[in-house]
């Protein structure tokens, strides 16, 4: 190209210049935005930026947002009462620095680790309803479930990220390099409830920490209904003691590739796309194809044929667990949980559910939105 | 047949399935049967004309581009005769993408608009801004101010990716 000729790219009508950067991933176009002014305008200040982000974000595999739901079954984004407008830059920047931060956990800051947790739970939270229909070809699972569970098994993130946020309660304490904050260890667990279970979950050594928090009585207390909740009488789940439940029960309801018993790691657990009961697939609500949101009770889809299940361990090896662990603040003594003469059980009925009222549980206040 | 005449005088006579990929043509030779006077297009060169009239040569019997709704990802649009000789054929000089680029946008060829467009994508992935620059030839149009601005733009690029 000669060196004198104008730039041929920045003549480009905008709609070409805008079909060129929808093709590009988030972090090319900040290399683009920083080569000219022109550039950069159009890309941050331009009254056309919105679009252009709305367009990339769309262009992503996620959801869009106007199309999800929250938690409590209402519109994510309500675009007709709402007068707040979707910061699609905003959001999709601090998607893109989570999936950065997720292939590569060695550079995560202290400081964002709390925002890169909200925003994947953000994404965990609010997803489109799949629907269901005699036509099967109606299903949608939810791209923000698909791509949180693509980016996250491919990458090392629980195992190494979550090494750093461990929890301080059990006789495993990590060397860490400053101890979590309290609000991240509630972020991870979670996150982690959500995803499911992860490859270091299926170690002996692992289980039997998680074993440990489940059956530690101290944890359950009339300040939190002797339930998984916060000890702070707010109602609100514990999701560190909830991840840790999950674990235990997860265990029997997903088919692990019978490395129970080693310390060894599977190598084929978590390599091969497999859809896991209790993992991300599953924090989708299921409707009715037609149904009418503002009207059905059920707008989850919760009426119908569940599997509930439990677990339990022999009242000996409850109290004699229980006496190792007498004082509130030491770390767990689990040695015992790994004896080959510990057994728990497990049990699973079948139960029938249907919704007949819904009303709104102010005792257990359901998490805010993070941003 | 359909017949053209373009901006350098050079006159271009097409079978009707090859020149209706055009959606201009289309519109303008509008009901069919055969054309008394060439339609001009003086929006594109015989150079370009070429390339164009070459690539919808080889996309004549191409089944009809379905519609795909907008926000549908990049990943599941439907990349529609996107081979091998579609990827050979658009490795061209810069010059001549930006020409066939405008072109396809000018006669409505839009699997073509797609493809150039890919193209310069392609181009720009995983390079430096100043590759970028090096690349398409861009000046550096920053002040002082703007600069110190960038700086903040390139913490911030930083930032998603470091």
């Amino acid at each position: 190209m000669s060196s004198v000729r104008p730039s041929r790219i920045l003549n480009l009508p905008s709609e070409i210049l805008e079909q060129i950067i929808l093709e590009l991933d988030p972090l090319h176009i900040a290399s683009l935005s920083h080569t000219c002014t022109d550039f950069a305008t159009f890309i941050y200040y331009d009254q056309g930026s919105h679009y252009l982000w709305r367009n990339l974000y769309l262009a992503q595999l996620l959801d869009d947002p106007k199309s999800s739901l929250t938690r409590l079954g209402f519109p994510h984004y309500d675009s007709q009462h709402s007068t707040i407008s979707i910061d699609w830059m905003g959001r999709l920047q601090r998607i893109i620095r989570a999936r950065t931060v997720i292939r590569n956990p060695d550079l995560c800051r202290e400081s964002e680790r709390c925002t890169v947790m909200k925003t994947l739970l953000e994404l965990v939270r609010n997803t489109p309803p799949s629907m269901i229909s005699s036509n099967s070809a109606d299903d949608r699972l939810s791209s923000n479930l698909g791509w949180l569970a693509g980016t996250l098994r491919s990458g090392t993130f629980f195992d190494s990220f979550a090494s750093h946020i461990a929890t301080p309660n059990t006789v495993f304490v990590p060397v860490t390099p400053s101890q979590p904050s309290f609000e991240e260890r509630q972020l991870l667990g979670e996150l982690r409830t959500h995803f499911g279970l992860t490859r270091a979950d299926l170690t002996a050594r692992k289980r039997a920490e998680s074993r440990g928090v489940v059956y530690a009585m101290r944890n359950y207390r009339a300040s939190n209904g002797y339930g998984p909740y916060l000890r702070d009488r707010s109602g609100r789940v514990d999701w560190e003691l909830m991840d840790r439940i999950h674990h235990v029960m997860s265990m029997h309801i997903v088919p692990t590739p019978g490395i129970d018993e080693e310390e060894s790691e599977s190598g084929d657990f978590a390599d091969t796309y497999t859809i896991y009961p209790m993992s991300l697939p599953f924090c989708q609500s299921e409707i009715r194809s037609g149904t009418d949101l503002s009207e059905v009770e059920d707008w989850a889809g919760i009426s119908g044929s569940w599997e509930c299940s439990f677990c339990f361990v022999d009242h000996r090896w409850l109290i004699l667990y229980n006496n190792f662990n007498l004082s509130d603040d030491d770390p767990l003594q689990t040695a015992l949980l790994l004896d080959p003469d510990f057994q728990e059980a497990h049990r699973t009925i079948h139960v029938q559910i249907s919704v007949t009222s819904v009303e709104e549980d102010v005792a257990h206040p359901a998490p805010e939105d993070p941003f | 047949m359909v017949t053209v005449v373009v901006s350098d005088g050079v006159t271009f006579t097409m079978e009707q399935d090859v020149a209706f990929q055009c959606g201009l043509i289309a519109d303008f030779a509008g009901g069919g049967g055969d054309q008394e006077e060439p339609i001009p297009i003086q929006a594109v060169n015989s150079t370009v004309m070429r390339k164009v009239i070459e690539y919808c040569e080889h996309h004549r019997n191409d089944p009809p581009q379905p519609e795909v709704p907008e926000g549908t990802p990049l990943e599941r649009k439907d990349r529609r005769g996107r081979d091998a000789w579609d990827k050979q054929f658009i490795q061209v000089e810069q010059e001549l993408l930006f020409e066939i680029i405008l072109a396809a946008n000018y006669l409505n060829i839009k699997p073509l608009l797609d493809l150039g467009c890919s193209q310069v994508a392609e181009m720009m992935k995983g390079k430096t801004p100043a590759e970028i620059q090096q690349m398409f030839n861009i000046v550096n149009g920053f002040t002082a101010d703007e600069e110190a601005q960038n700086g903040e733009g390139e913490e911030k690029a930083r930032n998603l990716n470091s």
